[in-house]
């Protein structure tokens, strides 16, 4: 089974990072989507299958933590699981995440191996 | 003592440390200065903001080569190519990103659960502000590093 998922980072960079750590870790990939802000993510996720979504939460237009709780109250949406990748500091934002069900969050910097981890036990896929 | 001043107080221990992690996740080697060079002929000032129990910025100046080097560091990426240049700004933000959320990380408990990051802020400067012209030195809220060669100042600032 081929996996689509969705980053979501303001950073180019840092979206081309996660990118090529989810190419080189073996994972079966169908598509890899990209998004610049939660709003443009919730764009695409109302457009196309995803069965993961990696996401920043300090971005413009909508940060990661309006996305997430707008996909919860979205029953279409409400299973998608959300991995955050953040420099977020606030630990009231991150229980609230957590409460909301986000599956993981990897604090930056982060290295592959944090992300290859919780790409493989978010989607219950071996870890390679 | 104001919140601000032990806010600056607490975090300043951490403020070289803070960089020099965030650089090496991008594979910039950092190092003490010997000595203040003089400010860089092209020079990016970041600014972050941070706000909540307590309100300041950190502001990070550096030379407009070390987003070049970062991109070619990341993604394998000539510096001399012109798709470099377009994503230079973007990594020198994301670095203080970094910086900002792992530094605030050494708050007060209390602190963590109230205080936000700003997004960071970009532009460029030709002329010189701010730029030390001797070595801080501890305690202080400046810091200063070689990176790669290139030096960095890296200063908390309260509002």
């Amino acid at each position: 089974m081929a996996f689509d998922i969705l980053i979501v980072d303001d950073s180019a960079t840092t979206r081309a990072v996660i990118k090529r750590t989810i190419q080189m870790a073996q994972i079966p990939i169908g598509q890899l989507y990209q998004a610049d802000s939660g709003k443009a993510a919730l764009d695409v996720i109302a457009q196309n299958r995803v069965d993961l979504v990696l996401a920043d939460l300090h971005m413009p237009i909508m940060g990661g933590m309006e996305m997430t709780f707008k996909l919860r109250a979205n029953p279409a949406t409400a299973a998608i699981p959300v991995v955050v990748v953040s420099a977020e500091p606030n630990q009231e934002h991150l229980d609230q995440l957590r409460g909301a069900g986000v599956k993981s969050i990897i604090r930056k910097p982060f290295t592959p191996e944090q992300v290859r981890t919780a790409i493989c036990e978010t989607l219950g896929v071996a870890h390679v | 003592m104001s919140n601000a001043t032990v806010a600056v107080e607490t975090l300043q221990p951490f403020l070289v440390d803070s960089l020099v992690e965030a650089l090496e996740s991008m594979f910039v080697l950092a190092l003490p200065l010997e000595s203040m060079p003089p400010c860089p002929m092209r020079l990016k000032t970041v600014t972050i903001g941070y706000s909540g129990p307590l309100n300041g910025e950190l502001e990070l100046l550096a030379p407009t080569e070390l987003g070049l080097g970062i991109v070619s560091n990341l993604l394998g990426i000539d510096p001399d190519d012109p798709e470099a240049e377009n994503r230079a700004d973007d990594c020198t933000k994301e670095l203080l990103n970094v910086v900002c959320g792992r530094l605030l990380l050494h708050l007060p408990d209390n602190a963590l659960r109230e205080v936000s990051m700003s997004l960071p802020r970009i532009a460029e400067k030709s002329a010189e502000p701010g730029w030390p012209s001797e070595l801080p030195e501890a305690p202080t809220a400046t810091a200063a590093v070689d990176a790669d060669g290139m030096p960095i100042v890296l200063r908390i600032k309260v509002l």
